[in-house]
């Protein structure tokens, strides 16, 4: 299968400081990678960066999207190109309802014309499968949503501006049960024609089991430390990281928290 | 034709309740108003009589963006309009002006009477490039427990003159929704003043504007609790570009007496070019203890988080400022019935961002 | 058709008189809310008493009016030419005086803020000489004198937390010292009148550089015949751990206080200044016209505190204002209680990039009270920062106004501003105007602004007592928490000091 994602010798700074420090990716068509580390590794960062967040400056390195040097495209053009990011914290625009706001970027994306008929009901199909109340489409994007509906909403946005490359970032954390399993299952199916390809940044499992991941890589202070299977998430789910820091005989931190 | 008479030196006016400093030059304002006759204005014919007593009533008071325009109103006036408003449908006023309309002086009494609600929009604007001019005065009475909104459009071109002032009284247990959109005209300037003369009054005002090219804007509001428990807000939203100045001038003045009274004014600027000006004069004058008065104001570029979220989305980085600067002005642009006119609004923004 | 049109009539009757009872029967609801609203209000704010005039214990303390020189009331150029001579002053320093005071006679009274016209010149007299030498040991100081700064406690802080005093009594400073450590390194701490004989060079390159005498009226009115004051200077990397204070007193009735103050921060070194006010209350106006002049240079960081406490009868036509350096720090700890007008608006001027300002003022204004107080800044460089915090509150008819401004020049991009400014009227007769006003001229800042006026919330009053305190001492210790953002900033006993002319405000207000 072709490389869809090719991240190589990333190094990213903010405000001088150096936060990767030499990342190497690579993601094929249909594959789910997750992205591991404790907290402050760099994670966000490194999603953030291939989504040409202004705040990080690449440093060095190169970031290639279907064989295509992306160095200098700007967020709008790489979401474009099919790339997309869930944040963790989703802004507030007030004065402007969801479903404006996604009929417009999907018209932005497609370059067509969509019938405000016709997106209304695929909206409410998407929203049914998240179990989201109809009145969500009315309301402004994000204002006074809880966490729960913040988070379902980029899953929403996901499944209508129907991208190539997903990044999930933490799109479990905060929610409840019934919500993450509502999340993994919509993620589950999004991915199941294999054409599409993901990266999530998580701290749970549970998700983990409806989105079957092919790879894992586990970040430590701005470097991939150690890459492999399920296996490797099952291990750091039980054990932290901390075995990882002693193979590599990096300093041991005792009151790490695994959330 | 009759020669009104003038006096030559220049005119100014929206004189700030309370003075500052004055080399910063926000006391007053420069008027621009250089028609000195009486010319027809043929769009439209006045409807209803106009109320001399009620006139009088409002002349008695200090109002409008200052008496020598006040003045030229009354002398130069080709169009007055009298309203009661009832319970019906919305009434929509269209003003147009052109090279045959280049003069609109008009006066305007809105009567509300007690128990009654509606809403009247009135729409101000060029049909063709030529420069036009306009100087209005528009009353509003609103009388116990009724409650109107006012909707003021204007969207002349840019080498054109509008000069609005509103002056207006609301009783026991009233309301008056000002919404006023400022989409024009080289020179703007805007005077509103409302006593809240009743028990439990209000008076809520939402603003949108967009300054862009050479447009100088001058908002002035002034809100004065007199009633007790009287409610008020002023909220402002807009953005600059260009070389686009603009000067938001609003006081709250809590008078002895307004005891239980809430006031409230947010100024939110958005700076789209390094060669815009924003000023701001926000006041709040308390003569009475038992009152809250709040005052917010924030300036800045659009928030760089907040674009790159809308970008991550696939949306240009203009769509994008076009998108977060038409969502500041819905609040004002929701106060519009006719939808087809609100939405002719939002593109008009969205088109002169792109465009930018 | 008649039919119709009686029908029609009889309609609209029918529907007026439905109208005119719905009305009738809201205006009596309406009465009956109004009534039960006032009763609220009315218990809520209760009868208070007021106390007009209040002891204001050691600041209130009268010494025989016995000097040296008085020089006859009013203003003229022969009067500004004796103080000259007086001070036997270099001719370059008369020009100086003579061109302010051509200044001041073309300026006019402020068309804006509190009203000036009771303030007559011709009843003030400009230069009063004490009966007393400039000393550095206060047992050489004439005992009438030196009891009064005892009673302040001045002599007791400079052992305790100071590292150098001035002070000036009416138009002359008779006393000066600093800890001979600071010397060493080159500092220099003196009156003004020595810096303009000893540093004459240093004098005339800053002197009214930074403070112009044609800025208003009040500042020609300064630099035409200014007396006393201060020169601080802290050579390169110097760090003056421990701060230095200049107290002004005002004895003599019928007087104005003029004092230069003039400070040069050289870079990377670091002062905190504190600057102290007082007279005791007479029937007579007494003007305060003083004129400070702060020269912060890159990447040094000056504090400058005042507590300001003159009496009732006292025009307060201060002018403050700093030239802030690359990356220079210029922080205002202000606070305004006493006089009868105030008008005091310290401005810095940012010209360097990264340069800062930092506002935090508090003022407090009683019966008879107009203080019109405030900030400005002044963004010149791209990357400057400010801040401005404010806190003011209103008692017993006092009337406080806030007045600021905010400006960002051309170019002067990637700027933060932020202003909070909170008022307080403790009853109805009082006032609190805020007439801020911010000037952008760049598109690339990051402003903020946030004012609130309004009177002690009552849940807080309630939760309070609900603990245990009496109502009184509710109040008092709102207003105290209120007042915190300033009294954290200043030394330990300095923020004693303002508590105690807190309470000693609050005492007529609350009872």
């Amino acid at each position: 299968m072709s490389v869809m994602l090719e991240v190589s010798d990333l190094k990213v700074a903010v405000d001088d400081v150096e936060i990767l420090q030499g990342v190497d990716l690579e993601i094929r068509r249909g594959e789910v990678h997750v992205l591991m580390g404790p907290n402050g590794a760099g994670k966000s960062t490194l999603a953030r960066t291939i989504m040409a967040d202004p705040q990080f400056e690449q440093v060095e390195g190169d970031i290639y999207f279907e064989g295509e040097n992306i160095n200098d495209f700007s967020t709008d053009e790489r979401a474009k190109l099919g790339i997309f990011l869930t944040f963790q914290n989703p802004l507030e625009v007030a004065g402007i309802s969801v479903e404006d706001f996604l009929r417009t970027t999907k018209m932005e994306l497609t370059g067509e014309d969509i019938s405000i008929i016709k997106f209304k009901r695929e909206l409410q199909g998407h929203m049914q499968d998240l179990d989201l109340n109809q009145i969500y489409a009315e309301r402004y994007l994000n204002v006074g949503f809880s966490g729960g509906e913040k988070k379902k909403g980029e899953i929403l946005q996901m499944s209508v501006l129907n991208p190539d490359l997903v990044m999930l970032d933490e799109p479990d954390s905060g929610l409840d049960v019934d919500a993450v399993r509502i999340v993994s299952q919509t993620v589950a199916d999004f991915l199941s024609d294999k054409k599409k390809s993901c990266l999530i940044i998580t701290h749970h499992s549970v998700i983990l089991e409806s989105v079957k991941p092919d790879f894992a890589h586990i970040l430590i202070d701005g470097k991939i430390v150690k890459r492999g299977g399920p296996e490797l998430i099952e291990r750091v789910n039980n054990e932290g990281y901390n075995w990882i820091r002693e193979e590599l005989g990096l300093e041991k931190v005792h009151d790490e928290v695994l959330d | 034709m009759t020669n009104v008479n003038i006096k030559v030196k220049e005119l100014r006016g929206n004189t700030l309740p309370a003075l500052t400093w004055n080399w910063m030059n926000v006391n007053d304002v420069k008027i621009d108003l250089q028609n000195k006759q009486k010319i027809p204005y043929t769009a439209m014919q006045g409807v209803g009589k106009i109320d001399q007593e009620l006139k009088q009533t409002f002349y008695d008071l200090d109002h409008g963006i200052s008496e020598e325009v006040m003045l030229m109103n009354d002398e130069q006036c080709n169009l007055a309009n009298h309203w009661r408003i009832s319970d019906s449908e919305p009434i929509e006023v269209r003003l147009p002006q052109s090279a045959g309309n280049p003069l609109l002086v008009d006066q305007n009494q809105i009567v509300v009477p007690p128990l009654q609600k509606g809403t009247i929009v009135l729409y101000n604007y060029s049909e063709d490039d030529s420069r036009v001019e306009r100087n209005s005065t528009i009353l509003v009475d609103v009388k116990n427990d009724a409650a109107v909104n006012v909707v003021l459009i204007q969207r002349l071109n840019e080498k054109s003159v509008s000069n609005v002032s509103i002056v207006a009284r609301v009783g026991d247990g009233a309301r008056l929704n000002l919404a006023t959109v400022e989409l024009g005209a080289g020179n703007t300037v805007f005077h509103y003043m409302v006593d809240m003369e009743g028990f439990g009054a209000e008076s809520h005002v939402k603003t949108a504007y967009l300054g862009s090219g050479n447009n100088h804007l001058d908002l002035f509001y002034h809100v004065r609790h007199i009633g007790e428990e009287c409610i008020s807000d002023i909220q402002v939203n807009g953005a600059l570009m260009d070389h686009a100045v603009k000067k938001f001038r609003g006081t709250i003045d809590f008078v002895e007496g307004c005891s239980g009274s809430d006031g409230n004014e947010e100024e939110y600027t958005i700076l789209l070019d390094d060669t815009v000006r924003s000023i701001a004069v926000p006041l709040l004058l308390a003569h009475e203890d038992d009152i809250v008065g709040n005052h917010a104001a924030s300036a800045g570029q659009i928030d760089d988080e907040q674009l790159f979220y809308l970008m991550s989305r696939g949306l240009s980085r203009k769509e994008s400022e076009g998108l977060i600067v038409e969502s500041r002005m819905t609040p004002t642009f929701d106060q519009i019935p006719n939808e087809e006119l609100r939405l002719d609004l939002r593109k008009e923004v969205h088109a002169r961002i792109l465009r930018r | 058709m008649s039919n119709l049109i009686s029908n029609l009539t009889s309609d609209q009757n029918v529907k007026q008189q439905d109208t005119k009872r719905i009305l009738a029967k809201k205006a009596a609801e309406r009465e009956v809310l109004k009534e039960n609203r006032r009763k609220e209000r009315a218990e809520k704010l209760k009868e208070r008493t007021y106390v007009e005039e209040f002891d204001r214990g050691v600041y209130d303390i009268k010494n025989p009016n016995t000097y040296e020189i008085m020089l006859k009331k009013g203003l003229n150029e022969e009067i500004v030419r004796e103080i000259s001579s007086i001070k036997n002053e270099p001719d370059w320093m008369l020009e100086k005086r003579l061109a302010a005071l051509k200044i001041y006679h073309k300026l006019k009274n402020p068309n804006w803020g509190p009203d000036l016209s009771e303030l007559n010149m011709d009843e003030i007299a400009t230069y009063i000489r004490p009966k007393a030498q400039m000393e550095s040991n206060w047992q050489e100081v004439p005992d009438e004198i030196r009891r009064t700064f005892e009673l302040l406690g001045i002599p007791e802080a400079e052992l305790d937390y100071l590292s150098g005093v001035g002070a000036q009594y009416d138009s002359e400073v008779v006393y000066h010292n600093m800890k001979d450590y600071l010397a060493l390194q080159g500092v220099v701490y003196t009156d003004f009148e020595s810096a303009v004989e000893q540093y004459p060079e240093i004098i005339q390159e800053y002197f009214g550089t930074c403070l112009k005498p044609n800025l208003h009226r009040y500042s020609a009115l300064h630099y035409a015949v200014w007396s006393g004051g201060s020169y601080v200077y802290v050579p390169e990397g110097v760090h003056v751990d421990i701060p230095l204070q200049s107290y002004f007193r005002m004895n003599a009735p019928g007087a104005g206080q003029f004092e230069h103050t003039l400070i040069i921060v050289e870079k990377g070194g670091s002062l905190h200044f504190i600057e102290g006010c007082s007279a005791p209350r007479y029937n007579t106006i007494n003007l305060h016209a003083g004129g400070v002049e702060l020269f912060v240079k890159e990447g040094a960081k000056l504090r400058y505190s005042t507590i300001e406490n003159w009496s009732r009868n006292m025009y307060n036509l201060n002018s403050k204002r700093a030239i802030v350096e690359k990356d220079g720090v210029i922080e205002w700890i202000s606070g305004s209680f006493g006089s009868r007008v105030s008008m005091l608006y310290p401005a810095s001027i940012l010209i360097g990039e990264g340069a800062r300002s930092e506002f935090t003022g508090i003022t407090f204004a009683g019966a008879g009270q107009t203080l019109d107080t405030g900030a400005q800044v002044v963004h010149k460089a791209p990357h400057t920062y400010s801040t401005v915090e404010t806190k003011s509150i209103s008692k017993g008819g006092g009337k406080a106004i806030y007045r600021s401004l905010v400006q960002v020049d051309e170019g002067a991009y990637g700027c933060k501003s932020n202003t909070d400014c909170q008022s307080l009227m403790l009853d109805a007769q009082s006032r609190g105007d805020t007439i801020p006003t911010i000037i952008l001229k760049n598109d690339d800042v990051d402003f903020g602004h946030e004012a609130k006026i309004g009177r002690i919330d009552d849940q807080a009053i309630f939760y309070l007592m609900s603990r245990g305190l009496s109502e009184e001492d509710a109040k008092a210790m709102i207003v105290r928490g209120f007042a915190e953002p300033v009294a954290k900033e200043l030394p330990l006993e300095y923020a004693v000091e303002m508590n105690e002319l807190i309470n000693l405000e609050l005492k007529g207000a609350i009872g």
